[in-house]
Formats: C-alpha cells, structure tokens, sequence
C-alpha cells in the first residue's frame, strides 16, 4: 500500500514538474496590460507611427473603436484616442503620456519604473536611450529609432542589454537609400549635415552612410551644426544651416544627404536654393513630405502602416506571454521612390526614361514658401 | 507494269509525300506561331519586367516590392492573351501575383496544356516572371495555315492524277514519270509552304509588334501623366534599344525607316525595323527543311519503285530477291536511325528528370556500341543455330522490342538497356546481310549484292536521320521511337519477299579458328591494319568533321545535315556504277588503292586549307570514293589468296570487328592534334602505301 502511495505521489510530482517547465516559458501577463508611452519630442513621424501600431491591433482584434486619423502630426491627439478605444487586452492610460522635450530632467522620473504602468511604448533615439538606462521595472518597446544597436537602446538584433527592452530595428535602411541614390545620380562625392552628438550620430544614419561610401567608392563628407533647442533658436538653425550647405558646395560635393533633424520642410526651398544652382543632386532621410517641398529623390523607408502591423504582431504575442526579449525585433520595410522632377531639371540634372519609369511617384513641385 | 498500276503507283506516293510533307510543315508553323505568340506575351511583359529588374538594381527587395502588383497588373493589361501573371522567389515560391489569388500551382517550365501556354521570364536575381496565356489566338492561326495547306495539297494532289494520266502513257519508261510528277508536286508543295510560313511569320511579327508598341505607348502615358513632355524624354532611345535587346527579329526601333527596309508598325510613329539577316537565316532554314523533306520523300518513293520495277517481277523463284533485301535494309536502316537521331538528347533529358550525373549521359551509346559489338561475335553461332531468314525475323522482333522499351523508358538505365537490346538486333541484323552477301555463289553476284545492300542502308540512313531531325523538333522522344518501332514492323513481309536464305551455310569452323587462320596470313594482317583499320575511321570524317567546321563558321544545322546527306546520297547512287567500273577497269585491288589515295588526300587538302569550297569538294569526292570502296573494302579481304579456304561467316566477322575498331578510334584521332584530321590522312594514306608496297605487285589483278 505504502508503496503504492509512494509511486502515486512520484508520477503526480513528475506530471506537475512537467507540466512547470512546460509553461516557463510562456509568462503571466496582467489583463488588461496597462500601456503608458514616452516620446523623444514632439515629431510627427511619432505621431504616424503610433497610429499605424493602433491601427495594426485594430486589424488584428486587439483594439476596436478606434478611428485612426493618418495625417495625425500630434502623438497626444493619437493617444487620447486610443485611450479612449475598448480593447480587453490593452489598457492605454491617459495620464502616462510624456514628451521629454518639453520637460526638466528631473520630470523623467514621471514615467521610468512607474508602478500603474506594465509596457511603455517609446518613440525615439533619446527617449529609448534614457529608458535603457533608467528603466528598471517594466517592459518598453522602442519604435522610431533609427538605429537601436548603434546608439545602445539594445546590444544587438537579437541580443539586450537588459531582458526588458525591445527596439524594432530595420538594419540597413539608410544605407539602401543611399545605395539607390547613388545608382540614380552616381554620386562621386556625397555630403551630410548633424548635430555633434552621439544620438544625431546614430539618427542621422551617418554610418551606413559610411558603408554605402565604401562600398561604391564615393567620398563622404560632413559638416556639423547643432539642432534647434526651441523655436526661438530656429533662426540661427537655419542661417547656420545654410552656411553648412554653403561649405560642402565648396568641398565639391555633387550629392547632399539631408537627415532627420529639426528642419521643417517649407524652409527646404530656401536652403537647398544654392545647393540646386550647384547642381548638387539631393537625397532625403526622411521621405515624401520632403521630396514635395524640393529635395529630389526619397527612398522612403517609413511605412507606418507596415510597420504598425509588425508593432501588432509583436505585441500580440507580448500578451500571449512571450518574454519581451524573445520578440523579434528586425523588420525590413518595403522601400518606395519618389522624385521631384522639377528639382532635378533645375539643377540640371535630367534622369533617363528608364530611371523615370522605375519611381513610385514623380512630383512636380518647386517647394513651399519662402521664409 | 501496266499504265493504270503506275498511275495508282504514283498517286500513292505522291498523296503519301504531300501527307509527310504537310504534316511536318503544319505541325512546324503550330510550333513556330505558339513560340512566336509565347515571345510576343514575353516582350508584353519585357518592359514592366525591365522595370522589376531596374527596381531590383536600385535595392527594392523582391520579397517586399512597393508596386509589385501594379506591375504585375500592367503585364496582365499588356495583352489579351494574358491569363495571370506571377513574380516567383529563387526556391519558386509565389510573391505576388495577378490577379490575386490565382491558383499557386505552377506547371514545370514551358509545359502546355490543352487549354494554355506558359511561360516565363527570369530575373538577374535568379526569380521569375511566370505567364500563363491563352492559346485560342495562335491556334486560331495555326487553324487557318492548316486549312491553307489541305486545300492545296488536295489542289496538288488533283493536278498529280491528272499529270500521271497524262504523263505516264507518254514517257517510255513508267518509273521516270512518277518520280517527275512526285517531285514536280513536292517542289510547287514546297514553294507553297515557304509563301504561307513567310506570311505567317510575318503576321505573328505584326501581332507582336502591336503589342510591343502597346508597352512603349504606356509607359510614355505614365510620365506624360506627370506632366513630362514627351521632347523633355532623356534616354529614350537607349529605352528602345534595350527592347529590341529582348527581341532578336527587331533590328531596331525607330521613328523613321531607311528605304528598302522591312518593318512592323509599332504605333504611336514608331517602327520596328526587322532584321533581314534573322529572316533570312529563318527562310533558308525553312527552306532546307523543306529540301531535306522533299529529298527524304523522293529517295522514299524511289525505293519503293526500285523494287516494284525490278524486284517484284524479278529473278526466279529460288534466287535472293536483291531488291526486295535492298529494300528490306533501307527500310531497316531508315527507321532504327529515325530513333539513334534523338538518343543523346533523350539521354540527355532524362538524366535531368532524374537528377542524374552527366556522366551518365553517354551510356546508352557505349552500351548499345558494346552490345553491337556482342552480336558481331555471336553472329556465327546465331546464324549458324538458326540461318539467315530466322535470325532477321528474330532480329527485326529484337530491335522492335529494344525499340518500345525506349519508348517506355522513365529512367537513363532502363533507356541504356533499351539501346543495348536495339544495338544487338541491330547490328546482327547488319552481320546477317553482309554474311548473306558475302555467301553468295559468284563474284559478280556477291558484288551487285553488297553494292545493293550497301546502297540501301546509306539511303535509308540519310533518310531516317532527317526524319528523325524533322519529327524530334516537333513530337516528344517516346512518340518517335514508337513511329521507328511501327516501321520496322514493316520489314517483317519484306524479309519473306526477299527469299533469303533460311539455312546458314555450313560452317567448318568457329571465329576463334578463323582469326588464328588469320594471323597466319601476313596479307589479311596486313589489309586489315593498313586498310581496314584506317579507311573505316577515315569514313566517320565527314560526320565530325563537317558540323564542328560548319559551327565553326556559323553554318545553319539544316546545311550540315544536307551535306552530310549529299555524301551519303553520292555513294549510295554511284555504287552500282562506279563499283561496276572499277572491277572493269582496274579490278578490286587497285580500286581499293585508288579508295585509301581519294580519302586521304581529301582528308589532308581540307586539313591545310579548310575553306568552304574545299569542304564540298571533299563531301563529293569522299562520296564518290564510298560508293566503290565501301563494297571492295569487303569483297577484296574476302578474296584474299590465304582466306579462301576459311569460313566466309567468320571472315566477314573478323573484318566487321576490325571495322568496329576503326570507327571507334576516330574521334581520338580527330581530337589529338585540336580537332585536326591531317593524323587521319596521314593514317589512311601511309597505310595505303604501305600496303602497296608490302602486298601488291605492279600490274597484280584484283
């Protein structure tokens, strides 16, 4: 009998070991999953971005009742929309909205290890960067960052440097934009603007810039001024700026790499001015809206509707239990090519028939306003 | 015959070689309108595939390629004979296609059904465009050309009766007329299809140039939509150019057209100006085929009427009918060749199909050689167990057999058994005839019989080597090597007509005894090591030698095979004669000297001045050298003082054997010294030499 009971008892304890291991990994999440977010600054591609990933759970049944409005520039607005959406998985908290720009140092301490919160969505380089250092409780995904493993938000695509981080990664994306353009202008000498910082180091894409160089032979060269702090600074932003351009014509570039950074696309004409009479062919990092007001040709890797159903999937498996840092994080985006037509005829720069066939979208326009 | 048997005679063949005729020629237009059409729906998609290949080079991944569908789209849209289009990985797999959610299940490359065609065109990047097309417009074409060519063969066949009726009461002899009024039809058939495949082509160049000006047209919209002015185009040119890059027919296009230049209007004021030189390389290589044929279907009709003008009334009742076992060796000759055509390539395919070595490849060959080689030194035992009629009989049964095996055949080493099996009967039934010949009671019947049988087996070798071309265009190889197999069914009542013997001669010894008889004779050692030897691989000169010199200076397949033809035709219409003449003039041995002297010099003068003039000179006197030495190369080993007393069986054994070998060294002869044949001139001629002065006496007899 005793025996018996001795075996009983061994076969439960081995079931329930088994049984253990078996569901160690997949973890228990909280229901709903309370959804705070952080920004770097207030940007529209953050705000488009969001977008796309509320629009991504809604296709997916994650999230219903909301309305996503594309052209939305403002994150906030998107959030209080989502916050206002039904969804029995997520719960996207109204008051766990943070743009660090706006707020002292001493305010970020708002939104790191915060105790009603179970994921941050974070958008940005500075934003994801500052998490990684600070953030200690809970689990954060990094979107919009153009490049993760560079400025240290993860250590690699598949490895962390903390087992509560997550960034999307598109790994090559400037260096493909500058592999087309080089093929379309046949660049021979390519310049690029950027803050002198790390961050605007990684944002900029500098680089793959430097990979795309080395691998077709052109040279590279670069010039630096700092980004605008606030719309009192915009001014000298600009005339620097400028100035900028002005000393990479007389280094002799024929192609100019215009990055990510705190230009606003109306003031494209009337910096770009010399650079087109230069015949300086112009490529823009960050894409369409860019191309309409004067650059030339965009490569345009931001496809946030793409990238906000990646965002979905990844999340929906985050609700399934899977660890955050089991998620995969690399996700290349279909590429599309725009060029403006205009700008390139009044640097007289006149691509074949064939090139033209080949772009996604041919604008016809000479940039917006004047300052 | 009587007028009416040679009326009916030559209606038959006439009806017979339109039949062959038409069939081949509607079957090659079908073949030429569904690879045109297949053509004109690639160039339909050549200009959005070149934008795929333009966007591949500037980094769009094909995986994830913004537009992929619009261009899939635009392909679908270029053409009406587009059913669906799909863009493939390098494993296959389906990325995009159009329109969505078209069935997945791709058919392998180029294999058409019933109801379609496809198609495909690959990318740099090891993907590819797949097509799938409707076929109701070219067999609609094709539907229109056969209905074309039926009315004037019934035309031509009208105007043959009528011409027979009117000629054969004439002319003094029956067999000369029906062979004119055959030709005389095949040629005004021949003349006909060449007008009506040059209009088809020409029409399918139309279709296919409305297309391709569809595409331009489209893609001048789709930048005129952005307000580009069509003078503002930059490299539009090269645009152009790089289209007709994918169209070999299309020189050039262009707004304007030089005078005399031929053209297909594009639309939108732009011409392709077609290339004459392709057309012409097309036309000539139609109309060699159509040579080709109507040759191969006259020097058909007149086997048939040598025997019914001579051999079936011919000679008594127990003597051999030489007609009938010439006929009986064409045939034999015509339809085993019609399938030897094709091995290498049958081989070829399934070795693919099964994932083989290449190594493989040239196995049934060698083990149809070897079994060839087998029968040879099995065929005293065979003939001497069961005689001459039985062993045919079993013969024709063998390479009927080996035949339909090839047919069945899914893999190399059932197909390597299947040639052996065919190699044997083959080859035995080659033995057979040449025994039979060699047996025979006199010199002279002996002569007119291996002259006949050797006539024969050219004719019918040319023959079936250019219907087996013909047919292995068009039909699949299974196909071919079932029609071979129902023709050499044929021969069976044809070896009962030719009265050959049914009992083999008796023979006193056995191959073994007759070699050791050999070595005793320094002669026969000799003839077989100087003459033999280097004559018999002299003779595979002009199937080497005379493709690699015309692919060298670019001759089309069509040429090469109608020389090689014209040798063959030389030596097998002059042997009569010319072996005749010899023995009348300068008897058997010094006509072989006069053989070995022809081939090598010929050999040696195409050596040191290759030119093309010299390479015909060469195929008409190395023909006319074939066709006495060819059956003095037998007849005088036979006669030599010291072999007269051995089994003739086993002496046609031995020099068979020796033949084999020569045949099967040439190609390392003709290789040693980069493809020069001088070695093989220097062979044959120092071993004529050689043997005239060893062996022949001045004013020796043959």
């Amino acid at each position: 009998m005793m025996r018996q009971f001795t075996a009983f008892g061994a076969a439960l304890m081995y079931f329930l070991l088994f049984f253990f291991c078996l569901s160690a990994n997949a973890m228990e999440r909280p229901n709903p999953i309370r959804v705070g977010y952080v920004e770097s600054e207030e940007y529209s591609a953050f705000a488009r971005n969001l977008s796309g990933i509320a629009l991504g759970l809604r296709e997916i049944g994650l999230i219903s009742g909301f309305h996503p409005d594309m052209d939305e520039s403002n994150a906030r607005t998107v959030w209080s929309a989502l916050s206002a959406s039904s969804g029995g998985n997520f719960l996207f908290a109204p008051d766990m909205f943070f743009s660090m720009k706006g707020m002292d140092e001493a305010e970020y301490s708002q939104f790191t290890n915060h105790k009603d919160v179970d994921l941050l969505i974070v958008m940005g380089t500075a934003a994801g960067v500052y998490m990684t250092g600070h953030e200690t409780q809970n689990d954060y995904m990094v979107f919009a960052a153009a490049n993760p493993v560079l400025s240290g938000i993860v250590k690699s695509e598949t490895e962390r440097f903390k087992p509560n981080s997550y960034a999307y990664i598109d790994p090559s994306r400037y260096r493909r934009q500058l592999d087309t353009a080089f093929r379309v202008f046949e660049i021979k000498k390519l310049g690029v603007v950027y803050e002198d910082n790390t961050f605007a180091y990684a944002y900029s894409g500098v680089a793959q810039a430097k990979q795309s160089a080395a691998g077709h032979g052109f040279a590279l060269t670069e010039k630096h001024v700092a980004e605008a702090l606030d719309d009192s600074d915009k001014g000298r932003y600009y005339r620097e700026m400028k100035a900028a351009y002005g000393e990479l014509i007389a280094d002799g570039i024929d192609g100019l790499y215009i990055t990510t950074a705190t230009t606003e696309d109306y003031m494209l004409p009337w910096l770009l001015a010399d650079i087109t009479a230069a015949g300086v062919a112009t490529i823009s990092q960050v894409g369409e809206s860019q191309v309409e007001n004067g650059v030339m040709l965009s490569v345009t890797l931001e496809d946030v509707i793409d990238q906000g159903r990646f965002a979905a999937y990844r999340l929906r498996e985050y609700k399934d239990g899977k660890p955050i840092d089991a998620l995969g994080q690399v996700f290349e985006i279909v590429p599309k090519i725009f060029l403006n037509y205009d700008a390139c005829q009044m640097a007289g720069i006149h691509p074949p028939f064939k090139t033209l066939l080949s772009m996604d979208g041919i604008i016809r326009a000479r940039g917006g306003a004047k300052p | 015959m009587t007028k009416n048997r040679w009326i009916k005679t030559g209606l038959v063949l006439t009806i017979f070689s339109l039949f062959l005729s038409g069939v081949l020629n509607i079957i090659s237009q079908y073949k030429m309108s569904a690879e045109i059409f297949m053509y004109s729906q690639r160039l339909a998609a050549a200009g959005p595939v070149e934008k795929i290949e333009f966007a591949l080079w500037l980094g769009k991944p094909m995986e994830r390629f913004y537009g992929a569908e619009d261009i899939l789209r635009q392909i679908k849209e270029s053409s009406d004979g587009i059913i669906s289009v799909k863009l493939l990985d390098a494993e296959r797999e389906v990325l995009y296609s159009y329109p969505p959610g078209s069935p997945d299940n791709l058919p392998a490359y180029d294999v058409n059904t019933s109801a379609s065609y496809y198609t495909e065109l690959p990318l740099s990047n090891e993907g590819t465009v797949s097509l799938l097309l409707n076929r109701e417009e070219p067999d609609a074409q094709s539907a229109r050309y056969a209905r074309a060519i039926i009315y004037m063969a019934l035309l031509l066949a009208i105007a043959a009766f009528i011409a027979l009726y009117t000629v054969v009461g004439r002319m003094s002899h029956g067999k000369r007329a029906v062979m004119l009024v055959t030709a005389a039809a095949q040629i005004v058939f021949g003349l006909s299809l060449a007008f009506f495949y040059e209009n088809a082509y020409l029409e399918s160049l139309n279709i296919a140039g409305k297309i391709i000006g569809s595409s331009i047209e489209r893609d001048k919209s789709k930048l005129i939509s952005y307000g580009i002015n069509e003078e503002s185009f930059v490299g539009f040119d090269e645009y152009l150019n790089d289209i007709c890059g994918n169209i070999p027919d299309i020189e050039r296009i262009s707004s304007e057209v030089n005078a005399g230049e031929r053209y297909v209007d594009l639309g939108g004021g732009l011409y392709g100006v077609i290339n004459n030189n392709r057309i012409y390389q097309k036309f000539l290589g139609f109309l060699l085929e159509t040579i080709s044929l109507t040759a191969v279907t006259l020097f058909l009709a007149l086997e048939f009427l040598f025997y019914m003008d001579i051999g079936a009334n011919a000679q008594e009742k127990s003597s051999i009918n030489t007609q009938a076992a010439r006929l009986l060796f064409f045939l034999l000759y015509f339809s085993i060749n019609m399938g030897a055509v094709i091995i290498a390539a049958a081989s070829y395919q399934l070795c693919l199909q099964n994932n083989g070595s290449g190594f493989l490849v040239g196995i049934p060959v060698t083990l149809e050689m070897g079994a060839g080689l087998a029968a040879v030194l099995l065929s005293g035992v065979i003939l001497n167990k069961i005689g001459y009629a039985k062993t045919l009989y079993d013969c024709i049964a063998i390479c009927v057999s080996g035949l339909i095996l090839s047919a069945a055949a899914h893999n190399i080493y059932i197909f390597a058994l299947a040639r052996a099996i065919t190699g044997f009967g083959f080859m035995l039934s080659t033995i057979t005839g040449r025994i039979i010949a060699s047996s025979q009671a006199t010199e002279q019947s002996r002569s007119q019989m291996l002259a006949d049988l050797t006539s024969g087996t050219l004719i019918g070798f040319c023959c079936g080597a250019v219907i087996g071309g013909l047919l292995g265009d068009r039909f699949p190889f299974s196909l071919i090597f079932m029609i071979s197999a129902a023709v050499t069914l044929c021969c069976i009542p044809i070896v009962h007509i030719s009265r050959l013997p049914h009992a083999a001669e008796r023979r006193s010894s056995n191959i073994i005894k007759t070699l050791r008889g050999l070595m005793v004779s320094r002669q026969a050692l000799g003839y077989l090591a100087f003459i033999i030897f280097p004559l018999y691989a002299a003779g595979m000169f002009i199937i080497y030698a005379v493709p690699l010199y015309g692919a060298q200076i670019q001759l089309p397949t069509a040429t090469v095979s109608a020389l090689i033809m014209a040798n063959s035709l030389t030596a097998a219409y002059l042997s009569p004669f010319t072996t005749r003449w010899v023995h009348k003039r300068m008897g058997a041995q010094n006509g072989i000297i006069l053989y070995g002297l022809l081939t090598g010099a010929s050999i040696a003068v195409f050596s040191l001045w290759p030119t093309l003039p010299v390479i015909l000179a060469v195929i008409v006197i190395m023909g006319f050298a074939d066709s006495f030495g060819l059956v003095l190369l037998l007849e005088c080993f036979m006669d030599l003082p010291l072999l007269r007393h051995l089994d003739k069986s086993n002496v046609m054994i031995a020099v068979t054997l020796a033949g084999k070998a020569g045949q099967t060294s040439a190609p390392a002869l003709l290789s040693i010294k980069e493809g020069s044949p001088l070695l093989l001139a220097a062979l044959t001629l120092a071993g004529t030499f050689i043997y005239l002065c060893m062996f022949l006496k001045p004013g020796t007899e043959a």
